[in-house]
């Protein structure tokens, strides 16, 4: 006998496609689905890591301020504060370092070289450390971005003398180098009148050049405005070695948590946040 | 990628929440399906029933389990795979085997006393099943899922847990041994006994999930 072809065996198994017998099934499932307990409500895999992420970041803005110091919770784990540089971790690293660094682990050099303590801090050295916590610092808001170690960073970058020279003020650019000075300079001139000569001498051409293209005296603003042409040529000289040097720096430091990061993808802080 | 509508995810939320209402509703069009893949592994309606009741209350209790990821009719077929596999390893599944050999030899005595016509499509109908069953699991799967529910490749690829060209390949060789089966059976050879109502079930190619 001659076997089915394909099309006609799917056909005939297609004919098996029909209703079963009724014999009352749906009557008994819902008799006992009514005696069944409620599901147990489950969180997806989704909002798992969403809740986990979460409990991480809060914990990772908390800690870094002492909220959760008298709270028993990260004492407890937490390695004693290293005496040495007492600088801000600016991207809690520390925090999620702090929980599973021990001796034995590869992750504790980045730990003591790092300042994790800063929630500690307080306890110990109260008067600079609460100082230190409540002014805002440039990484705190990437504080909940879990990033690699920057072991370079505090050593290359001391915090302190950062927010010092920020502010534009006479003042501090007779203490800063030359590429804070025309920085300021830069500022100093954008709010004057003319907006085009700034000079480092009030008493210098400059000002009369400024007054010079307030009256009309092209002669005058001709060479008020090649003088501060000059000066800019200077300043953006000036600028371009600072972003350079910034940039080196930038780049040693991106290979510091480069080298960081391999060594806590390796394992390392098995229940830190990914 | 969501394969089922705002509707039924909205009954789904429902039903996580205890709603059996919603519950019902949400698998009321998947129950004849899930019935006959059941009577595909148990030989007889009744038992079939037993199983595919199993594979439902499974589903409610693990509503809360179902993301959405496949359409409902691919994870309760999944469901209803795993139950069905795992019933066939107790005596209970020995138990169903027998009680499905006498079920048939009552079917077929009663069948013989029946019209002509009706017994030659009951005849037709129980020779299929009987050579579907005969199959090996591994086989029987996507030919029921494809072949007699109109699934997808991927969605049986999915309740399989393997990929969709290892479906193919089973389809394949699946309908090549029906169709010897079938044609066996018209020469007056009986179909040997079903390996997999006997048998322990294959290893699968998914670790940690029992064979198909």
């Amino acid at each position: 006998m001659i076997p089915p072809t394909e099309a006609e065996l799917v056909e005939r198994l297609r004919g098996l496609r029909v209703a079963p017998p009724d014999g009352a099934f749906e009557e008994r499932l819902w008799d006992r689905l009514a005696d069944e307990p409620p599901p147990v409500r489950q969180l997806t895999s989704a909002r798992r890591w969403t809740a986990r992420r979460t409990l991480w970041t809060v914990a990772a803005v908390l800690v870094p301020t002492g909220a959760l110091a008298g709270a028993g919770i990260w004492e407890a784990s937490r390695p004693a504060p290293p005496p040495a540089p007492a600088v801000a971790a600016p991207d809690g690293v520390g925090v999620r370092a702090a929980p599973t660094a021990g001796p034995a682990r590869g992750s504790t050099a980045t730990v003591e070289a790092e300042p994790p303590v800063d929630g500690v801090v307080p306890e110990a050295t109260p008067a600079p450390a609460l100082e230190r916590e409540v002014r805002p610092r440039p990484g705190a808001a990437r504080a909940a971005v879990p990033e690699g170690s920057t072991a370079a960073e505090p050593v290359s970058e001391p915090p302190a003398a950062e927010p010092v020279a920020e502010p534009a003020s006479s003042a501090a650019t007779e203490a800063e180098p030359p590429l804070a000075l025309g920085r300021v300079r830069m500022s100093v001139g954008s709010s004057d009148a003319t907006g085009t000569a700034t000079t480092r001498d009030p008493a210098g051409g400059s000002l009369r050049d400024a007054a010079g293209t307030r009256s009309g005296d092209g002669a005058g603003a001709r060479v008020g405005e090649a003088r501060a042409n000059g000066e800019r040529a200077g300043d953006a000289a000036a600028d371009a070695a600072r972003r350079e040097r910034e940039q080196q720096r930038e780049r040693a430091r991106t290979a510091g948590e480069g080298a960081e990061q391999r060594r806590e993808r390796a394992g390392e802080e098995p229940g830190g946040p990914r | 990628m969501r394969l089922f509508a705002a509707r039924d995810h909205d009954l789904v939320e429902r039903a996580r929440r205890g709603d059996r209402a919603a519950f019902q509703e949400l698998v009321r069009p998947h129950l004849d399906s899930v019935r006959r893949f059941a009577f595909s592994f148990a030989g007889n309606w009744a038992d079939a029933d037993d199983l595919a009741q199993e594979v439902l209350l499974k589903a409610y209790r693990s509503i809360g389990g179902f993301e959405g990821r496949s359409s409902l009719s691919t994870w309760l077929h999944t469901l209803a795979r795993s139950v069905f596999i795992d019933s066939r390893r107790g005596r209970q599944g020995t138990a169903r085997a027998r009680e499905q050999e006498l079920d048939e030899q009552a079917g077929a005595a009663e069948e013989a006393e029946s019209q002509e016509e009706l017994a030659a499509s009951k005849q037709e109908v129980e020779r299929l099943w009987r050579v579907v069953r005969a199959l090996e699991p591994e086989f029987r799967i996507p030919v029921v899922l494809c072949d007699i529910e109109g699934m997808s490749y991927e969605q049986v690829a999915t309740v399989e847990g393997v990929p969709i060209g290892t479906i193919r390949s089973r389809l394949s060789r699946a309908r090549a041994k029906l169709a010897a089966a079938l044609a066996a059976e018209e020469q007056g050879v009986s179909v040997p006994p079903a390996p997999g109502t006997q048998s322990t079930p294959a290893p699968s190619n998914r670790s940690g999930r029992p064979a198909a």
